[in-house]
């Protein structure tokens, strides 16, 4: 733009300022034309208030793309439900002109969308209550599932992803920078390059736990809460999804009464533990009883009843091999003494003695 | 525990429209990591929303919130240019906030005033501006689609701008002397579309 023009009459101001408008809605300034642009709006005050109001325009101009988005959602559908041949290019914009209502005018323009080629495969693995196996998945890749869970596989030529639909699984993926590996999780994702980690989901709980190299965890709600305040041109494509690194030996839990927890750093000892049913063992240190009780359940059908309310925070410790409640429920009588009285085959209740 | 396919949820959905919606947002942004990013964004917002409601068109609901990410974005980059513009604005200029015609024309006439404006730009300013109002694309976008200089796709953008502003005071009869705050720094204005 001539910046060196006058000014002196108002159509000129509108003129330079929608220059410096479209200039500023490309990016960011250079240092030269920012000095510059700081120069011109320093002329008058007049300056000034023209940009105001034509930024202000311009910002209202873009509710015209509401108005194309019906059309080309079904546009959009139908290219995602039939994969297509061939691509082109460009609309026709001449029927801008024509038509006298405004509104079908601007509907009657359709984006035609390139070339879709891509093959979905998606599985379904699950275990069983008490159930505990390893998948490998064609890459090469391999989940381990602990009890009653259930994963969703996809597989395309561009991404690996996995969603966990509950229960806890292992990840130790085989590294590919070009096709990432995605597990996603109630309303979060964790992204990972190839790394080792667990994902957990019981009961809207989630938990994240790294073994290996680096993951980054995604959520919605995290980004809700994260606005930053912007009033500089550098921080225009900031991004809005707010994702937090962790690298092994680190562990997040989140649930939805405690939604912005902390990262953790777990000693070897207790990444052992938080993956103990990997050898297929219980492995509990200074654990509620309550929490032993919720553990061991969800490996059998067993129900176990804690009778007196304060025995719920009793602390217990032990190694035990999943599936087999007879050991535990020996040492909570003989070295806690605790009453272990079975009703039938599957129910238990404990109480005080 | 056999392989079997599964019905379409708002995650099968999104294997499915991943690549469009990709090409889709491609030019809002060239840049992949936004893309990225907004792709994510949707995937999450629509497995939060699952939770409490039942999503009865997975693939709709998809585009719908992809949308609805990327018109924020744009209202945010409208913010901070506006903000930007307010931070450059000399200190000893008193920019009171004058009275707003909004009660006179409302919003959707206002909109229909500029659709008649832009019907009577030029053939390539019509179209960069189609492309940039209408469509969302970015500046680079338009410019490498139609084989354009950045400066050029301004100059286009700035006629387009120029168009709708002289339209508007022409038809509402506001002469040059008096630029009146059209548009409020309102959100009211926008929170329902």
């Amino acid at each position: 733009m001539n910046r060196d023009m006058f000014s002196s009459d108002e159509s000129n101001i509108a003129a330079e300022a929608s220059s410096w408008i479209a200039q500023l809605e490309t990016g960011k300034l250079t240092a030269a034309d920012e000095v510059a642009f700081r120069e011109w709006i320093g002329r008058s005050p007049r300056h000034a208030i023209e940009l105001r109001y034509l930024a202000n325009m311009s910002k209202e101009l873009d509710r015209f793309s509401d108005i194309a988005y019906d059309a080309e959602l079904a546009e959009n559908l139908r290219r995602a439900r039939v994969p297509e041949k061939r691509s082109r290019s460009i609309l026709s914009f001449e029927a801008m002109v024509g038509g006298s209502v405004a509104a079908a005018v601007i509907l009657a323009f359709v984006f035609v969308f390139g070339q879709i080629n891509t093959q979905i495969d998606t599985t379904i693995y699950s275990t069983a209550v008490g159930e505990h196996r390893e998948f490998k998945l064609p890459d090469g890749s391999t989940i381990e599932l602990n009890t009653d869970s259930q994963i969703e596989v996809s597989y395309d030529r561009y991404n690996r992803k996995v969603r966990l639909l509950s229960g806890e699984a292992f990840f130790d993926v085989v590294p590919n920078a070009d096709r990432p590996f995605w597990v996603y999780a109630d309303d979060k994702n964790v992204r990972v390059v190839g790394t080792a980690f667990m994902v957990s989901l019981l009961d809207s709980n989630f938990e994240l736990l790294v073994t290996e190299g680096r993951v980054e965890l995604a959520s919605s709600r995290s980004s809700t809460v994260s606005q930053v305040p912007s009033n500089t041109i550098d921080s225009l494509d900031q991004q809005s999804l707010e994702s937090t690194a962790l690298v092994a030996g680190q562990s997040i839990s989140i649930s939805d009464a405690d939604y912005f927890s902390p990262v953790q750093t777990l000693s070897e000892r207790d990444q052992r533990r938080e993956l103990s049913w990997q050898e297929g063992l219980h492995d509990f240190s200074e654990t509620s009883l309550e929490e032993v009780i919720n553990q061991v359940t969800r490996y059998s059908q067993i129900r176990i009843e804690i009778i007196d309310p304060e025995l719920r925070e009793l602390k217990f410790g032990g190694v035990f091999r999943i599936g087999d409640t007879e050991p535990l429920f020996d040492a909570l009588a003989s070295a806690y003494g605790v009453q272990v009285r079975y009703l039938d085959d599957n129910s238990v209740t404990l109480s005080i003695l | 525990m056999g392989k079997k396919i599964i019905k379409p949820t708002v995650f099968g959905a999104f294997q499915e429209c991943e690549l469009v919606l990709r090409r889709f947002l491609r030019r809002f942004t060239s840049d992949s990591y936004d893309i990225e990013d907004i792709c994510q964004e949707t995937i999450l917002r629509a497995l939060e929303a699952e939770k409490t409601k039942e999503i009865s068109d997975p693939r709709a609901f998809l585009f719908g919130v992809s949308k609805n990410i990327v018109r924020r974005r744009l209202e945010k980059k409208s913010n901070s240019l506006i903000d930007y513009i307010e931070d450059c604005v000399p200190k000893e200029y008193v920019m009171s906030d004058e009275p707003s015609i909004d009660d006179i024309v409302d919003g959707q006439l206002r909109m229909l005033m500029f659709l008649e404006a832009v019907k009577t730009l030029p053939k390539q300013s019509r179209q960069v501006f189609v492309m940039k109002k209408v469509y969302g694309y970015s500046h680079h976008e338009i410019a490498s689609k139609l084989g354009i200089s950045i400066s050029t796709t301004e100059k286009h953008v700035a006629t387009g701008l120029r168009r709708s502003n002289d339209y508007l005071r022409n038809k509402l009869k506001i002469g040059d002397s008096d630029p009146v705050s059209v548009f409020r720094d309102d959100e009211s204005a926008n929170s329902n579309l």
